[in-house]
């Protein structure tokens, strides 16, 4: 079950939100229930591996804080367990998300024929296992309590709209709101704040991602040899769109559903394309993600407090090449991962982009990250290292067909070329500026535009139903991941 | 004024209706259950396949046979099952799909449905678009069944029908898109020549106009002209070539009653697409004027009447039939030659053909049944017993093989309703 599927809005979601209305003390128990049926209905398979990592991990969260204590035995302990609880997650993830990899590369180097195992991946085991492991951490480092019902921490690991794709939210911001006397408050409000963004993000992913998703999926499956120039553009920059729409898209809808319940989440994405530099993006993509590399791995290392320059550059290539590993088993993205270190300690080195103190080169050099960051993104969606670079290699000196534009070119352009360009101008952060202008100088103007907006995301859902309901669909792609 | 808080109150406001509409009227409380009971047959049929997995090879295990059952025996659909009959019966499913064609149009979206319903092309009608293939398969199957069919003297004709467009240059020109449905036909008929194997293009008999006006534009199935001319030009090729004495003049137009109903109906293409984007379809009846009777014969029933009493259901054109045009029969199937056994009254002395035909062939063997004593239809697809076997026991002068040019390179894909058209075992 998707959340932009017809069953999941008319019939789960329903179902779920009546639980609002039952006494604080029991919400949770149903909550956990039926993000179990939610699972379920995604990953049958996997359901008692799910139900088993969760208990498990439970358990030692739980273990973990009894024995937290000044005894140095009981500290020893609890850093075994510690390693143990992380180990497990890693050995989990690393089976089915890395064997059949390893596997195939071991066979590569060594010229052997150890079988692959053709694992069909968890859903959303990534996510659940960097929860997980964030969990297990924050406790030993004392950063959170955990209730000591346990349901709590179950629900935290399983809650149903995070348990796709994310967002990898902590347990404290999780819990930040979520006591009984603030669950009986203002449930309307918190309701309306959280259906905002569930609209929103509903919109972003049926309207915009999977539109585009023909264009890209035609565009990177054609022959790129002789696809015209002009075509390749417009199918990475379809696929830019596409990525940031579905995404953002699904985690405003799984921070909108946990506000509806009292569950609290930071925002996952604020306009990334309107980065100034490829540091900043970082900040601004994929934020849970990003802060999770940043606590986890990259502090604990030193981060950029280090003595040594060779240090500093150490630790993010080890930051780079996790975050790329851990989008995917394959060699696209331990590459894409290790360009992103270099970008950014470029950034570091030169000190980019305070350095640049005049307007149109500051200009010039976000334009230069986008690009960069669009060639990125083809990296990313490539079957191979080979074929990406071939990609950009042609969008930028031509291929065979020696030819700029063709009629699939003009084709695409007048199917697609609207809604690009609608994309296009609210990757920015139009909206909220013209809100803040008006909020400022014309208060009646601003009443109206927020009137118009909020009529306009109503007909626009609607709209959004209907494509769904007419079969256009399609998995969220960082389901994949 | 309106706040921020304001808004996000409306939009609350709204989901909270929108979700109660969508419960209440398309009665989620029994999807509720139903999906509750699958997802349970999901896990637990998951758990049996595993186990099977443990002691069987892959190939051995039946995932569907071991489906977890409900306490009467019955299997228990799948959770995807569940929903996707939950979003086909939605009540304001039209009112969607409706809405949904208009922004098509005005999005000018027109290949959203490229791959299970085709492109809106600029004249307006929906064509498929179809990979190349080797055709390989194809022509050793048919080869290995000539041979069968030569052991046993039984005559073999091939008849290619084509597709809306007869040049495959047509959609590269208006859409900028490669598809290859009429150079495998020609790689295929070619081979069919250095086999010996006869056969007809129906191309070529339908160049004296656009091939675009043989077709529905809202549906894939040619017009009852089309599949009469296919006819016509079926009995001249067993005359000419099969030793038949078909009379030819039962097949003149002026021996029909035509009748045109005009915006009339909503082809399978023009379903998935919406009335708002590509209209309703016209619709060409013909009936002939001149004395027919007719058996035909489906599982155990037999039928007995003239053309149109047996060979067309005319209850499809009615009015009360097609006050919704998004939920009507289909117009193309009102004609029902294409499964079962035709039986011609008039013509007792002639000669036996096995048409192994598809969805086609609904119009061609009714009208192909006026010439020849009978006609057996038969669709491989739905077809579980041997080929063989049924063809040795039936006394067949000819089989023929009427294929759009659809069903080649079908066996590519596995998953393809039209896998085992080209299986003649």
């Amino acid at each position: 079950m998707s959340m932009t599927d017809i069953s999941f809005i008319f019939v789960f979601l329903p179902i779920s939100l009546l639980i609002i209305l039952l006494k604080p003390n029991w919400q949770k128990y149903f909550l956990l229930a039926l993000s179990l049926v939610f699972y379920s209905c995604g990953s049958p398979k996997y359901l008692f591996l799910f139900v088993g990592l969760t208990i498990i991990n439970t358990f030692l969260a739980h273990l973990i804080q009894i024995l937290k204590s000044v005894n140095v035995f009981k500290k020893v302990v609890s850093l075994i367990i510690l390693i143990m609880g992380i180990l497990i997650n890693i050995v989990v993830l690393f089976y089915y998300k890395y064997y059949d990899f390893s596997v195939s590369t071991i066979n590569s180097i060594f010229n052997i024929t150890i079988t692959t195992k053709n694992l069909l991946l968890p859903m959303g085991i990534s996510f659940f296992s960097f929860k997980a492991i964030s969990l297990l951490i924050d406790v030993y480092k004392n950063t959170i309590i955990l209730n000591n019902n346990p349901a709590y921490s179950m629900l935290y690991l399983s809650f149903y709209s995070q348990v796709i794709s994310g967002p990898i939210a902590r347990y404290g911001e999780f819990y930040a709101n979520y006591t009984p006397v603030n669950l009986g408050k203002g449930i309307f409000e918190r309701f309306s704040q959280g259906s905002h963004l569930f609209l929103r993000g509903f919109c972003k992913k049926v309207l915009f991602a999977n539109i585009l998703s023909p264009l890209v999926v035609e565009v990177f499956s054609s022959n790129i040899e002789k696809t015209p120039t002009a075509t390749l553009w417009i199918g990475s920059i379809a696929y830019s769109l596409q990525l940031y729409y579905d995404f953002s898209g699904y985690s405003d809808m799984a921070i909108g559903i946990g506000q509806m319940h009292g569950i609290n989440c930071k925002e996952n994405f604020n306009y990334p394309y309107s980065t100034s530099s490829i540091s900043e993006f970082w900040r601004r993509w994929h934020i849970s993600l990003g802060s999770w590399f940043r606590d986890y791995i990259y502090f604990p290392m030193g981060g950029s407090r280090v003595n040594s320059k060779f240090r500093l550059y150490f630790n993010l290539l080890i930051v780079w090449l996790l975050t790329g590993i851990w989008h995917g088993a394959n060699w696209t993205f331990i590459f894409w991962g290790f360009v992103y270190f270099f970008l950014i300690s470029f950034e570091k080195t030169v000190k980019l982009p305070e350095r640049i103190k005049n307007k149109p080169l500051k200009l010039i050099y976000r334009i230069l990250c986008l690009l960069l960051i669009n060639f990125q993104w083809i990296i990313f969606n490539s079957p191979n290292i080979s074929y990406g670079l071939r990609y950009i290699k042609y969008m930028i000196i031509g291929n065979a067909s020696d030819t700029f534009t063709d009629i699939r070119t003009i084709v695409l352009l007048q199917q697609y070329g609207l809604i690009m360009i609608v994309a296009l101008i609210l990757v920015m952060p139009v909206i909220p500026k013209l809100k803040e202008v008006l909020r400022k100088r014309n208060q009646i103007l601003f009443s109206f535009m927020n009137l118009v907006f909020t009529v306009a995301l109503i007909i626009l859902f609607i709209f959004g139903i209907s494509f769904v309901m007419a079969g256009q669909n399609n998995p969220f792609l960082y389901g994949n991941f | 004024m309106i706040s921020e808080k304001t808004s996000q109150k409306i939009t609350g406001i709204f989901l909270i209706i929108i979700m109660i509409l969508g419960y209440t009227w398309g009665q989620g409380y029994k999807f509720a259950d139903e999906m509750f009971e699958s997802v349970i047959a999901d896990v637990k049929t998951e758990k049996i396949i595993s186990k099977h997995l443990h002691t069987n090879n892959e190939k051995d295990v039946n995932t569907m046979e071991l489906r977890a059952k409900n306490k009467d025996g019955k299997i228990i659909p799948p959770y995807s099952t569940i929903a996707n009959d939950f979003n086909s019966n939605l009540p304001f499913k039209n009112e969607m799909l409706t809405l949904n064609s208009h922004l098509l149009k005005r999005l000018n979206l027109r290949e959203v449905y490229r791959t299970n319903g085709g492109v809106v092309l600029p004249n307006g009608y929906v064509a498929g678009v179809y990979p190349y293939t080797s055709t390989e398969y194809e022509t050793k199957q048919i080869e290995d069944f000539k041979l069968f069919l030569d052991s046993n003297q039984i005559q073999l004709l091939y008849v290619n029908k084509p597709t809306k467009y007869v040049d495959d240059s047509y959609l590269m020109e208006t859409m900028g898109i490669s598809t290859y449905i009429n150079d495998n036909s020609n790689r295929f008929l070619e081979k069919l020549d250095l086999l010996d194997i006869k056969y007809l293009d129906l191309r070529e008999q339908m160049s004296d106009q656009s091939s675009f006006n043989y077709f529905f534009r809202t549906d894939h199935h040619w017009t009852v002209p089309a599949g009469k001319l296919a006819a016509t030009s079926i009995a001249k090729k067993l005359n000419n070539e099969f030793g038949y004495n078909i009379d030819l003049s039962l097949y003149d137009d002026e021996a029909f009653v035509y009748k045109e109903y005009r915006n009339a109906w909503l082809g399978e293409q023009g379903k998935k697409i919406g009335i708002p984007f590509v209209g309703l379809d016209d619709y060409v009846s013909i009936i002939p004027n001149y004395p027919t009777s007719f058996n035909r014969f489906t599982g155990d029933r037999t039928i007995t009447g003239t053309f149109e009493e047996a060979l067309v259901n005319q209850n499809v054109y009615l009015p009360e039939n097609n006050q919704n045009p998004q939920n009507a029969s289909s117009w193309h199937y009102s004609y029902l030659g294409n499964n079962g056994r035709i039986q011609n009254n008039n013509n007792t002395d002639g000669k036996k053909i096995l048409i192994i035909g598809d969805s086609y062939d609904a119009v061609t063997n009714a009208f192909l049944a006026l010439g020849v004593s009978e006609v057996q239809g038969l669709i491989l697809r739905n077809f579980s017993g041997n080929l063989r076997d049924f063809i040795k026991n039936n006394d067949f002068d000819t089989v023929i093989i009427s294929y759009a040019a659809i069903m080649l390179g079908a066996h590519d894909n596995e998953n393809s309703a039209n896998y085992k058209m080209f299986d003649f075992e």
